[in-house]
């Protein structure tokens, strides 16, 4: 580890207690904090070497430390708001054991009291017998600044800007048919993000994070109604251009029209039994989160979450290469590098540039989410095929005052080679279910779940009834060895799924890319 | 860069929160109040503007797999400011306490009330509204200064016992301390403050065989640490775990069924949240306390006065409870909402009161909540039991039909057969089926209550503030007739 104390002293650009910050975002005028002009300045390294000096002068074998400064605008027509927020966490370990410690300011005498509290908390494991923990190395260890590539950041743009566009959509569904209820609403994040640990890495990048609810609710004259939101407004990691950039009215119109034709089907209870079934893109996203994306987290799979939100069932000592959880026309494959998705990133939470790889081949689960302590958890299995044992860049926390975590990935299911689309899918069944947007349970090892409302009857291809009460019971293997046919690569479309996780509850979102897949033989009853 | 100011011998800064030893973690009244008063200094006097500055500081150490994974220090801050003007609402936050953020926040609150539609009418009925402050205190000297290293020397008891049965530990330990400060200066400048104090510890843990093939739990929250018995929790969890192993799968129907109370919580917490007066009064249908409609005044009523549940139970959140707490920023009285199994009190907001005209206090929807027991211990309940099933925590739960509340979840972390008043198997997880309407008012016996501590806890600095989503709750052990268990589940 080398010590860069050195370097500290010769490069006192920024007195101890001085108080540094991005350039306030909530006001043009700035007077008592002395303003970087951005999370590049040279000053802010300062604050990060010499917090993880600190930490390995206090006695810490590595260190790494991270300033976080975020800020979001939830715009809305009753109460618009913004917020920011700014931290810095330092991490250590001693003896095999990790401490963390994190507060708000950003000045060279906290870098130095968070790196020597990160190490009194580590220490604070002394109690037990000290143990090897291994850090698989960085890959490339890089050095350098990113930015997300956005067309329109929503942090330049005047909020009437925003407001214009989305408020007028309101009155627009309002005016449509059997609408009673609308909610229109914009998300923006924006994260910037400066790591560096004591092997003399150092990086920084610019994230965003956008999303919009427009949700309408539908009353027909006997009562009856049916809920529908606009999926392409997604939480993506785009700007405001997720907003431009699509035909937002026809794109309203369209789940309009959809929603009305639903509304107009009868409603009728389900005969209990097995059916053919037909999921659309959005279920299947948020299928593959919760029971391949929650179990093939590796410390979740080693049991680490045993106390919160539960194990998983693939075990990976005895399943990685060898388990089919699913029909070879199953693919996933994890990647943090996508430009586009929700959770990309140039370097994840502990500065490692992410790769993309398999987590499930032709039905096989062959990999894991692993950060750089869990790679080596699996290291016999990933030398043993060819593979080397590295982090695939899957370490996250929501910003620097939280421990980073391993959390879902982005995840991408492949598409078939075909034209598949939802329609001609559901073309081809006789009788079965088609399910759209159903909500989910599943249980604390990802293996038994349900699904519940939303489910459709079809009958020669074509939604004959709905059913509010139908539920599919399945078992995950079950499920996706259930597989007949999926979507090709125009029904593929990009889902941003939340999932939570640890004690203190973190939450996180990723981009699930996903096709529509037809089912054989999955159960269905009525849960009332 | 370095833009000075003539305003910066004024400063407070947020290095009150920076060093352990010369300075507290968290803010004092007096610092809250001089930021209080520093940013009203950036508002003109119109409209109404609530200030609300909260200050935390945790620590928490985390275990698995009989190893340590992470011990924590962490700390924060956060100032936010909410505007009302010419009915139109506004809302900004920041954790950065100096002259700049504190204008830029209250600045950009003020101008986005100019945006947000909001509502007239509201303010006008805000205008005789009242508030007495609360003066929240619940706080401990022992969780703010708890010795790390005991906790830590408990966790390595805990992991050496589970390790020398050849089963696994995992848990958390935390202790939390929070202050806020909320200031209100409303359209007609009249000023009101509330300060509160809160401590918190909480324990959880999971003793785990490690081929999963049993599990058991036990936790316990509590605002002074000193109460919490870390070897008692670690003792219930390791022995769940040992009665769990080797379940036999026993047929799914409605078995008499005792829930302790993290079942029991999970299941008031639904009925609690459905306790919505705008809803029914206005109309709504599918809410479980819909009453009616009188044709003789052409309003809807709510089943406020009506008897719901059964007569035992008395269900109430007092904010000055140790046991409940609340968090400091949110202000609210004592409320009952369920007396001797009457609805005596449902939740209500300024919206409300404006669209009924009923009363002037508000009742701010709340998570946190307590429903008495007796003197009952559930050893006595499972004696008295004939055959039954005795359930340890109930999750996943999800409400199916909001007009019954019927539900779905599963069992978690220990369930058992009951014969002739002694535990003889442990048996398999279930999905279960049922309205907690129609459980609790099922009743046979009620136990002691005891703390639950809840999985709800969450921190999104951005979003909710620091842990405005935390929920205490203090239920009894509750034995119930006929609870419907669907299918069983594989998960253990």
């Amino acid at each position: 580890m080398s010590n860069r104390r050195s370097f500290i002293i010769g490069s006192s650009a920024v007195s101890a207690g001085t108080i540094l910050g991005i350039a306030n975002p909530l006001s043009a005028i700035n007077y008592g904090r002395t303003e970087v002009e951005n999370i590049r300045d040279s000053r802010l390294k300062e604050l990060i070497i010499q917090s993880i000096d600190s930490a390995i002068s206090a006695g810490a074998s590595y260190a790494d430390a991270r300033l976080s400064h975020s800020q979001a605008l939830f715009a809305s027509d009753y109460s618009p708001k913004r917020t920011e927020h700014m931290s810095f966490g330092v991490r250590a370990i001693v003896n095999g054991f990790w401490g963390f410690a994190s507060s708000p300011l950003w000045n060279l005498d906290e870098a130095e009291r968070l790196g020597i509290a990160a190490v009194e908390q580590a220490k604070i494991n002394g109690a037990f017998k000290s143990r090897e923990l291994e850090l698989a190395s960085v890959v490339n260890p890089e050095s350098g600044d990113w930015i997300m590539p956005v067309k329109d950041d929503p942090f330049k743009m005047a909020y009437e800007e925003i407001s214009d566009y989305l408020n007028p959509l309101l009155e627009f569904i309002m005016r449509m048919e059997k609408v009673n209820h609308v909610i229109v609403q914009g998300q923006f994040h924006c994260t910037e993000k400066a790591f560096g640990n004591s092997s003399g890495q150092f990086n920084t990048q610019k994230l965003y994070n956008s999303s919009g609810i427009v949700f309408m609710n539908l009353v027909n004259r006997n009562g009856s109604s049916f809920s529908n939101s606009l999926d392409t407004l997604s939480p993506a990691g785009m700007g405001f251009e997720l907003f431009r950039d699509q035909p937002l009215r026809e794109n309203i119109q369209k789940i309009h029209e959809e929603t009305i034709s639903i509304l107009e089907l009868p409603e009728a209870p389900i005969d209990v039994g097995r059916y053919e079934t037909l999921i659309n893109n959005k279920t299947v996203a948020d299928l593959i989160s919760k029971t391949i994306g929650r179990p093939t987290e590796i410390d979740t799979a080693f049991g680490h979450e045993a106390n919160a939100g539960g194990t998983g069932f693939i075990d990976p000592v005895t399943m990685l290469g060898n388990f089919k959880i699913g029909s070879s026309l199953l693919n996933i494959t994890g990647d943090r590098s996508r430009v586009g998705s929700v959770g990309c990133v140039k370097w994840d939470d502990e500065g490692v540039e992410p790769i993309k790889f398999d987590i499930v081949k032709d039905g096989i689960v062959v990999g894991m989410q692993c950060n750089r302590e869990g790679a080596g958890w699996i290291g016999d299995y990933l030398k043993r095929t060819g593979q080397s044992v590295r982090s695939v860049g899957c370490a996250y926390a929501p910003n620097a005052m939280d421990v980073p975590m391993i959390h879902n990935v982005d995840l991408t299911v492949a598409p078939s080679e075909s034209n598949n689309s939802l329609d001609s899918l559901r073309a081809v069944i006789k009788k079965g279910i088609e399910l759209k947007n159903p909500l989910i349970g599943i249980d604390f090892q990802s293996i038994t779940g349900f699904t519940r409302s939303n489910a459709l009857e079809i009958r020669n291809g074509k939604r004959v009834a709905r059913s509010r009460d139908a539920s599919m019971l399945f078992k995950t293997p079950e499920l996706w060895n259930n597989i007949i046919d999926i979507g090709g690569s125009e029904s593929s479309d990009r889902f941003g799924i939340d999932t939570t996780k640890g004690e203190p509850m973190q939450r996180s979102t990723a981009s699930v890319y996903a096709i529509p897949a037809l089912f054989k033989e999955m159960t269905f009853t009525g849960l009332r | 860069m370095n833009i000075s100011s003539p305003l910066d011998d004024n400063i407070v800064d947020n290095r009150q929160l920076a060093d352990d030893k010369t300075a507290p973690r968290i803010f004092s009244k007096s610092v809250a109040l001089e930021v209080a008063e520093l940013a009203t200094k950036f508002t003109d006097d119109s409209g109404y503007i609530k200030i609300t500055i909260s200050s935390w500081w945790g620590g928490g150490q985390r275990w698995s797999r009989n190893m340590t994974l992470m011990s924590s220090d962490q700390r924060d801050v956060t100032v936010k400011i909410q505007r009302r003007k010419n009915g139109g609402r506004g809302e900004a936050q920041t954790n950065q306490i100096d002259q700049a953020s504190l204008k830029g926040v209250v600045g950009i609150a003020d101008y986005y009330a100019t945006m947000g539609e909001g509502n007239r009418a509201l303010d006008r009925m805000m205008e005789q509204a009242t508030w007495t402050p609360l003066g929240l205190n619940v706080w401990s000297d022992k969780t703010f200064n708890a010795n790390i290293l005991n906790s830590a020397a408990a966790i390595k008891r805990t992991i050496e016992k589970a390790a020398g049965d050849t089963l696994q530990s995992a848990g958390y330990i935390g202790t939390t301390g929070s202050t806020a400060l909320v200031f209100i200066r409303d359209e007609w400048g009249r000023v009101s403050t509330e300060w509160g104090e809160v401590t918190e510890a909480t324990c959880s843990m999971t003793v785990r065989h490690p081929k999963g093939l049993g599990s058991g739990w036990a936790a316990r929250t509590y605002f002074d640490i000193s109460k919490i018995n870390i070897d008692a929790i670690a003792t219930r969890a390791y022995e769940k775990c040992k009665l769990s192993l080797d379940p036999i799968r026993i047929e799914p129907g409605r078995y008499t069924t005792i829930l302790e109370p993290p079942a029991v919580g999970e299941l008031f917490k639904v009925v609690v949240a459905s306790l919505r007066r705008r809803m029914p009064e206005s109309g709504r249908k599918e809410t479980p306390i819909f009453g009616g409609h009188d044709r003789s005044i052409g309003r809807f009523y709510s089943k406020l006065g009506w008897k719901i549940l059964d007569e035992r139970v008395n269900l109430y959140h007092d904010p000055k409870d140790p046991l409940v707490g609340t968090h400091p920023s949110v202000m609210v009285n004592r409320v009952d909402l369920i007396t001797n199994g009457v609805l005596t009190a449902a939740f209500n907001d300024y919206t409300h009161e404006l669209i009924e005209m009923y009363e002037l206090n508000p009742n701010i929807q709340r998570s946190s909540f307590r429903v008495d027991g007796t003197g009952m211990t559930t050893e006595e309940i499972i004696k008295s039991t004939k055959r039954g099933i005795l359930v340890s925590k109930l999750t996943q739960l999800q409400v199916i039909d909001q007009t019954s509340l019927l539900s779905t979840g599963l069992t978690r972390d220990g369930v058992w057969l009951i014969e002739n008043g002694a535990i003889v198997k442990s048996i398999s997880n279930f999905r279960w089926v049922e309205s907690p309407l129609f459980v609790f008012n099922n009743i046979d016996q009620i136990g002691i209550e005891e703390p639950i501590s809840s999985h709800s806890w969450s921190r999104d600095p951005l979003e909710y503030g620091f842990h405005l989503a935390q929920t205490n709750i203090v239920v009894p052990t509750i034995k119930v007739r006929d609870f419907n268990f669907s299918s069983l589940i594989d998960a253990i």
